[in-house]
């Protein structure tokens, strides 16, 4: 399989001053982070508030400038790309927003809003076109007579369906998902989550998907990343992962997850302390702070992100190698 | 079961519109004993919230109670007048939000904001006060107590702002707590803290508490007792063994069935589809007659066009519902086949 996205040490940093005659301080928001992402591949990003996650879809679609580091989309270098060329790679990769209602524009018909990024790219309407648009609705399930509705007229669940049509309309290769069904109730996750897997399935399309909540990860991912602190701490396969995390920070995020049944109640051992802030990081392992098998050497060196079973990377000194996968 | 600290029966609430007066809750009853957690759960627009601000009696302008009775300990909260009502908010009733931020004065340190409340309530020193705050402090487990009383809201995370905010709400050892989603805007992590210290704080003051979700996971945490809102009413509401084993009114079942769930927790592969519920909650203004899931239910017949009453299926397990369905629950990914 080809990769249609490929990161590599991806970092951003945004400076600032400390007060009047301080020096300059950095966070860094994202760092170093590399990846692949395959045709057909659903890459789940996950972690908590200030990790990173967003900062990197961000970056994916050059709404950032990334400090340093490389971004290939569909083997073409768009990392420094601008102008018309930028455009041009630009509809291969689009967004679909947390929150439907603050991205779609208020005064526009479903059916402008659907129209526009094709209209932008040059598209003239025709009978084509209308095809075109008629197909989109299709495929997110919104019928023909809500065409020419507003935003406003539309439900929660209907808005998503509506940015998922506008981020489809350019065909692209790429879906980039930040938190697409966090807003929405819970009724409607599950409609929403389902029409993600059957437009992936049936378009051929790649996810990336940014989300804090495992669960929804486990259902849509088929590789998942877990970020802390600017870097990705493990990766692996989702099968591998959930069946065999390996990170401590991995482990007590899933050990985080209410239970799914009051018989389950206080059989884990929760995480102390909270995030560091990413502009007074912790030396050595960022998450040693509040590790609970952190020594010496974690507060020395960065563990680097290493593998330690087939295709399962995690940095952690903590973390033997293995050769098969012991029962937990 | 021991008397009940809160005691709602038959409260109605309704918000003004254009086009008038509009309900939103209709008919809620529930009672709650000391020490004891009532989870509401139910999705955007469910009433819910609005439920805790007329407990509260704090309902924002354009919003009133249409009728019935609010028993805190043997006084009716629907009678009272505005002065009456400041002696009891704070005091016997105390009340959590989503967003802590909102809800702290920004130009106080907390520990003024704390001691404040003490006062207001409670004939002690400023010392005094001072030292009950520390002791709330290291309740909640903030770390360096000392230091964050000076401290203003801004300069504490998330997590710790909901830490102040729970030590300010039982400052005052108060009978009922109200608790409006306050960990959604968490962190799981922090979220998982947070609801260990609550179980714990509520076990050790004996406080009730009505906490409003619309988490599952978060009641299979927290509930002892579970009431399931759907357009304003109750739709079913049991203790939380039987709503996870045995639900039966077929909206529970189908939020039961519509979550993702781990494969770890839950058991077996990953699913994959999810079994949706169709359609969307109705909105407040349009809310059908009869049973308001009647058009997305699968079980729907002509009898639901007329409304069905709450009936007991077993003793304190209350369903409404026409159809309601007995079989053991088919969660997702997993659970019984």
């Amino acid at each position: 399989m080809t990769a249609v996205l490929e990161v590599d040490r991806l970092t951003k940093h945004f400076t600032f001053r400390r007060g009047l005659f301080g020096g300059e301080g950095a966070v860094r928001a994202v760092d170093g982070v590399t990846f692949s992402l395959a045709q057909g591949e659903t890459l789940a990003l996950v972690g908590e508030s200030g990790c990173g996650k967003s900062t990197v879809a961000r970056l994916v679609l050059r709404l950032t400038e990334p400090t340093s580091g490389t971004i290939h989309l569909r083997g073409e270098d768009v990392t420094r790309m601008a102008g018309e060329k930028l455009r041009r790679a630009r509809r291969n990769v689009q967004l679909v927003f947390q929150d439907p209602f603050a991205s779609l524009n208020p005064r526009m018909t479903a059916r402008q809003i659907v129209a526009e990024p094709m209209i932008n790219y040059g598209a003239v309407d025709d009978a084509a076109f209308g095809r075109r648009i008629e197909t989109l609705f299709d495929c997110v399930g919104l019928a023909r007579h809500q065409w020419d509705r507003f935003p406003h007229e539309f439900s929660g669940g209907q808005r998503q369906r509506l940015g998922i049509a506008r981020a489809l309309a350019l065909n692209p290769a790429v879906l980039v998902a930040d938190e697409p069904v966090a807003a929405l109730d819970v009724s409607i996750q599950a409609q929403i989550l389902n029409l993600l897997a059957d437009l992936k399935r049936d378009l051929g399309l790649a996810y990336l998907f940014i989300s804090h909540d495992l669960s929804v990860v486990e259902f849509i991912s088929t590789t998942v990343a877990v970020m802390y602190l600017g870097t990705i701490v493990e990766i692996a396969s989702r099968d591998a992962f959930f069946k065999n995390p390996r990170h401590p920070y991995a482990r007590a995020l899933l050990d985080s997850v209410p239970v799914t049944h009051p018989s389950r109640r206080g059989r884990r051992a929760l995480l102390q302390g909270e995030i560091p802030s990413a502009s007074a990081l912790p030396s050595g392992c960022r998450f040693r702070t509040r590790c609970p098998m952190a020594t010496a050497i974690c507060a020395e060196r960065l563990p680097p992100l290493e593998e330690k079973a087939s295709g399962h990377r995690v940095a952690c000194h903590h973390v033997e190698r293995q050769t098969s996968a012991p029962a937990d | 079961m021991q008397q009940p600290v809160l005691s709602v029966e038959q409260l109605n609430v309704s918000v003004q519109t254009t086009n008038g007066w509009c309900p939103i809750v209709r008919d809620l009853s529930i009672e709650v004993a000391a020490g004891e957690t009532l989870c509401l759960v139910g999705e955007s627009g469910c009433g819910k919230s609005l439920t805790a601000l007329a407990i509260m009696r704090l309902l924002p302008r354009g919003a009133r109670i249409d009728g019935g009775r609010i028993r805190l300990g043997g006084v009716d909260l629907a009678a009272l007048d505005e002065p009456a009502l400041r002696n009891v908010r704070g005091r016997d009733l105390a009340m959590i939000f989503q967003e802590p931020m909102t809800s702290l004065n920004p130009v106080m340190t907390i520990g003024e904001q704390i001691t404040e409340g003490v006062q207001r309530h409670e004939s002690v020193s400023s010392a005094a006060a001072r030292a009950r705050a520390l002791e709330l402090f290291n309740k909640v487990r903030i770390p360096d107590p000392q230091r964050r009383l000076a401290a203003y809201p801004h300069q504490l995370s998330g997590g710790m702002r909901q830490r102040v905010m729970i030590a300010m709400a039982l400052a005052c050892r108060p009978k009922l707590l109200l608790a409006d989603e306050p960990t959604t805007a968490l962190d799981v992590t922090i979220q998982a803290q947070i609801l260990e210290m609550m179980a714990e704080l509520r076990a050790e003051i004996g406080t009730a508490i009505v906490f409003i979700t619309h988490d599952l996971g978060v009641v299979a945490e927290i509930a002892d007792r579970v009431a399931v809102l759907y357009a304003g009413k109750i739709v079913e509401q049991t203790d939380v063994v039987s709503l996870f084993d045995n639900a039966c009114h077929p909206y529970t079942r189908g939020l039961m069935r519509s979550i993702p769930r781990l494969s770890r927790q839950a058991g077996g592969a990953v699913v994959d589809r999810l079994t949706e519920i169709k359609g969307t909650v109705p909105a407040p203004t349009a809310v059908p007659a009869g049973c308001a899931f009647s058009p997305r239910c699968a079980s729907a017949t002509e009898q639901c066009a007329a409304e069905p009453f709450a009936e007991p299926l077993a003793p304190s397990h209350l369903v409404a519902c026409w159809h309601p369905e007995t079989a053991t629950v088919t969660a997702n990914a997993g659970g019984a086949r």
